[in-house]
């Protein structure tokens, strides 16, 4: 086949370029740039999901207070290192942990200055059972006033939510991909109603049903290619922007070949979905005629 | 071969008001036919069932031998390639040049870009428009458009072509040349169908007339058609 052909037919000719092609444009590279943005979230919410998962899964807090003696600490990190499960533990020195409080406190969280705890950053092995209870009354015992904070349920509680969202999204993305169809198959009508009487004549001068079809349904693929494009890279532009202007863990960056999938299977939907409702729309207009 | 058979073809609009009853008449190959009648007697509406613009109300209707009841949309749109129509308000389209306008039925057939450029200008050529057809349509006077509308009719070589008034733009001495222009195609084979008002084109011609009164036919004149 001639590319030529796949990007203008004779037949296109006969139907002049209108204001529909723009508007289809336009509209659709707004869908695009909601859907793309959509799809972008759903990637970076899984991104932050997995971190989450990996830094508070498998991990346990102990928190002594800070008038605990040294002996007393070593007689805790040596009951964690029995205890069945536990793979890890890092006694965080005070430096480290004055750091930590200091996002909430600012610079007045010096060791000097507050009685800060010590605390031991504890990592199971994935999937155990420790048998919390036990463990904290064991601890209790030998450093009173010691806590064992199990991250889990929090990290439950932020699962569900992130579920939640992503199902918002996926449901938002679904509204807008629908109301691309619907918009493109309203302006293959709109086109044909504006040049009904090219249509009319090349349906009476022998032009078959899909020979019609063909040259809309080209012209349809073309905008929303153009306009899908248009909204994927604006998308794509808006998400590094903020990425780069409020850096979080999992920060989005221009190498991240998901976030190109994302925007190109944005631009092949978008092509696809408009290409087929307006070759719906306009067998259905035809078949009207005798 | 019976191009066209007309079996008691009939077309009623809105409320059972009868435009065409009873209609039968059958054109062979090569026959040259005028289609006469006052204005409003039904000649546009004839036409437009024969050149599969508009359903019958009654009656059955064959072209090339094949029952147009029987046949599908593909099919139907393979046998208008076979006809070529001069439409009464000819039906240009402004934003094409005149030579695009009479590319387009080669178009629809899918004929190469070269072979399409030969067809045209030897048609254009033929009809006395061959230094005209790069502007557009809107540019050229009534009879030039005419003749652009005529050329896109007859370009693809039609077995059948039905011409609405073809002459109405024209002066007495271009609408003979055109007269004498069917009929070079008639001797060729294809048969022709010209509907007209105009008495000083189908005086001057022996070819057999078939008038419509009232959306029924009074008989030919002339002999032939049946």
């Amino acid at each position: 086949m001639n590319p030529r052909a796949f990007i203008r037919t004779p037949l296109d000719l006969a139907l002049p370029r209108d204001a529909t092609g723009l508007l289809l444009i336009s509209t659709l590279a707004l869908i695009g740039y909601l859907a793309t943005l959509g799809g972008l979230m759903l990637v970076l919410l899984g991104d932050d999901l997995r971190a989450w998962n990996r830094s508070l899964n498998d991990s346990l807090t102990l928190q002594i207070p800070a008038e605990t003696s040294a002996a007393r600490i070593e007689m805790s990190l040596a009951l964690l290192r029995q205890t069945p499960g536990i793979a890890e533990l890092r006694l965080l020195d005070q430096a480290e942990t004055a750091r930590l409080l200091e996002r909430w406190l600012g610079p007045a969280a010096a060791p000097d200055t507050l009685p800060i705890p010590r605390l031991i950053d504890i990592r199971t092995e994935p999937g155990a059972a420790v048998d919390l209870p036990d463990l904290r009354q064991k601890l209790a015992a030998i450093t009173p006033g010691a806590q064992l904070d199990d991250h889990r349920p929090a990290l439950a509680i932020h699962r569900r939510a992130a579920t939640r969202l992503a199902i918002l999204i996926a449901l938002g993305i679904a509204t807008v991909a629908a109301f691309a169809l619907v918009l493109s198959a309203a302006m293959t009508k709109l086109r044909l109603l504006l040049h009904r009487g090219a249509v009319e004549l090349l349906h009476l001068i022998g032009a078959a049903d899909a020979d019609l079809a063909w040259p809309v349904q080209l012209a349809a693929l073309r905008q929303s290619l153009v306009g899908g494009a248009i909204g994927a890279v604006a998308a794509l532009l808006t998400v590094l922007v903020i990425g780069h202007l409020m850096p979080l863990d999992a920060t989005p960056s221009v190498g991240d070949w998901r976030l190109w999938g994302v925007a190109l299977a944005v631009i092949v939907v978008t092509g696809a979905g408009a290409m087929s409702a307006a070759r719906l729309a306009v067998l259905r207009q035809l078949a009207r005629m005798p | 071969m019976a191009v066209v058979t007309l079996d008691g073809i009939g077309r009623n609009y809105g409320a059972g008001v009868a435009v065409l009853s009873e209609i039968s008449l059958t054109l062979e190959a090569g026959e040259f036919c005028f289609l006469t009648g006052a204005p409003g007697a039904g000649k546009t509406t004839l036409l437009n069932i024969i050149a599969l613009a508009a359903e019958p109300s009654a009656g059955r209707l064959t072209l090339f031998e094949t029952d147009i009841a029987a046949v599908d949309r593909t099919a139907r749109a393979a046998l208008r390639r076979r006809i070529g129509i001069v439409f009464q308000d000819l039906r240009l389209l402004d934003h094409l040049s005149a030579r695009d306008n009479i590319a387009l039925p080669l178009h629809v057939t899918g004929m190469a870009d070269a072979e399409i450029r030969e067809h045209v200008g030897e048609v254009a050529s033929w009809l006395g428009i061959g230094g005209r057809i790069e502007l557009s349509p809107a540019a050229l006077s009534p009879d030039e458009r005419q003749r652009v509308a005529i050329a896109r009719a007859i370009v693809s070589r039609p077995d059948l072509l039905l011409a609405d008034e073809p002459t109405s733009h024209m002066d007495g001495e271009s609408a003979l040349t055109l007269m004498r222009a069917f009929e070079q195609l008639s001797r060729v084979g294809t048969t022709v169908l010209i509907a007209t008002s105009d008495l000083a084109v189908t005086r001057q011609s022996q070819h057999p007339r078939i008038h419509l009164e009232a959306g029924r036919l009074t008989g030919p004149e002339n002999g032939h058609p049946r």
